[in-house]
């Protein structure tokens, strides 16, 4: 992947903000996707439909359901990295 | 007053005939990827759904009701006008005033029948306008009544919000309701309803905009349907076995006695949790959510239709119907299945039936002291 992990994060804030209307302020690598972001699984899987269309990467189900924060997100959209 | 008694001896309330009419437009979870931010895998692994209905551009409520009334007669072999009366379960009316009821019977052909809406919040109109319906036929004034569960739910959608985008399909049923046989068709029947829990699904009225800050309408202008998946999950999952517990148990019978369950297809996954809690495998429900999605109050009697159109349903099986949702109100009702053997014609001759008569002998004034009726402040 040619993006680097601030392009990734901007675009995830983006994403966040068009799918929750959260502003990008407000979302760090360390906000957790429930606790911090209040995003459910509805919510999870709109942003990444949209990471799919935007960065073209497609996070299977099972990926999203294990990525809590932010970081782990960038993590894997980077590195392919999913937390165990 | 004896003639009279004797003309109020007990009588059932069968269903005769469950109709349907379900759209042709077929939308699958890929037709939705299109317009939704959201994934078939998800809706299939987290919902159930594969595909759902949707009412054509020039579909109203009362258009679907109408075709389930027409066919519901089909079924039975009676005309629509020897329908007495029309009670339409609905929460999208074709207007809000006059009820929807008025225009089925137009558009049926339901002649001289009488009508009203129930609006009991959706999902629980499957037990809910059935109630309603069955104690008018059990009044004696009505010798047939048609329920119909109409509802065109995805007129009510907010196309950016992809929760209740994703579940509801649009359909309509009709339960054709007549005498039966003392002791058979629709038995104990419970209904409940907790207003705590008033915001987990709904039809809110709000301004809701896009973006670019312009105007966002549904079908239904400044009214969109909203829900709390994970609300509404803790409340079916949570309150609903307990329910058809105490319902099984004001009827004085045990799980095992029940040969179906036609559960409200509000979620294929909750269903399957109902069905555990209860203690009853799968195979003593039958799901239609995979295909026509959340109908609504219509669900309950497309599960039935489905049931028996498949051998899964016969005379003489113990059916409980359990409907649930915006309320948040839970219906449960006890069924002994008819055949056509049970329903009893003799109890249509004309006499029978006479308003004015049953008018006098539902009221027994001499077992009540006039004082119990005297509304406070004029008594004397």
């Amino acid at each position: 992947m040619s993006t680097t992990g601030q392009d990734v994060l901007q675009v995830l804030r983006e994403i966040i903000d068009e799918v929750a209307e959260i502003p990008a302020g407000r979302i760090g690598l360390d906000s957790a996707f429930v606790s911090d972001l209040e995003l459910d699984s509805l919510a999870m899987v709109s942003v990444f439909v949209l990471v799919q269309r935007r960065l073209g990467v497609e996070v299977p189900n099972s990926v999203v359901e294990k990525l809590t924060s932010v970081g782990e997100a960038v993590a894997y959209l980077e590195h392919g990295k999913a937390p165990v | 007053m004896e003639h009279l008694r004797e003309r109020t001896r007990p009588r059932g309330v069968g269903i005769r005939s469950i109709g349907r009419y379900l759209p042709d437009r077929v939308v699958s979870n890929a037709d939705l990827e299109r317009i939704l931010l959201t994934r078939d895998d998800w809706i299939r692994e987290n919902i159930g759904v594969r595909t759902r209905r949707m009412a054509a551009d020039d579909q109203w409520t009362s258009d679907l009701g109408a075709a389930a009334l027409l066919d519901a007669c089909a079924r039975a072999g009676v005309r629509p006008s020897e329908v007495d009366l029309v009670v339409c379960g609905t929460y999208t009316p074709d207007h809000m005033a006059p009820p929807t009821a008025m225009l089925v019977i137009d558009k049926s052909g339901a002649v001289g029948a009488a009508g009203f809406d129930v609006n009991s919040g959706a999902c629980p109109g499957g037990v809910f306008a059935l109630d309603v319906g069955a104690k008018y036929l059990a009044s004696g004034q009505y010798r047939r009544v048609a329920v119909v569960l109409a509802d065109v739910s995805t007129r009510t959608m907010d196309w950016k919000d992809p929760g209740p985008a994703v579940i509801f399909g649009d359909g309509a049923a009709c339960y054709l309701l007549e005498p039966c046989a003392p002791g058979l068709g629709i038995g104990t029947t419970l209904l409940r309803s907790d207003p705590s829990a008033y915001q987990a699904v709904r039809v809110a009225r709000e301004q809701r905009t896009r973006r670019d800050g312009t105007r966002l309408s549904s079908g239904f202008g400044d009214n969109f349907s909203t829900l709390d998946g994970s609300a509404v999950h803790g409340l079916a999952v949570g309150e609903v076995p307990p329910f058809v517990a105490e319902l099984l148990a004001a009827a004085g019978r045990e799980v095992e006695d029940i040969d179906l369950f036609a559960l409200h297809q509000a979620n294929l996954y909750i269903v399957r949790e109902i069905m555990a809690a209860i203690g009853v495998p799968m195979d003593r429900t039958v799901v239609n959510i995979e295909k026509y999605g959340n109908t609504s109050g219509a669900s309950v009697p497309l599960v039935l239709r489905e049931a028996e159109d498949t051998g899964r349903l016969s005379p003489g099986d113990q059916v409980v119907l359990a409907a649930f949702g915006s309320g948040f109100s839970m219906g449960a009702a006890l069924v002994r299945w008819c055949g056509p053997e049970d329903f009893t014609p003799e109890e249509f001759a004309r006499e029978e039936f006479a308003p004015e008569k049953v008018a006098t002998e539902n009221f027994a004034p001499e077992d009540l002291a006039p004082e119990e009726f005297a509304p406070t402040g004029i008594r004397s």
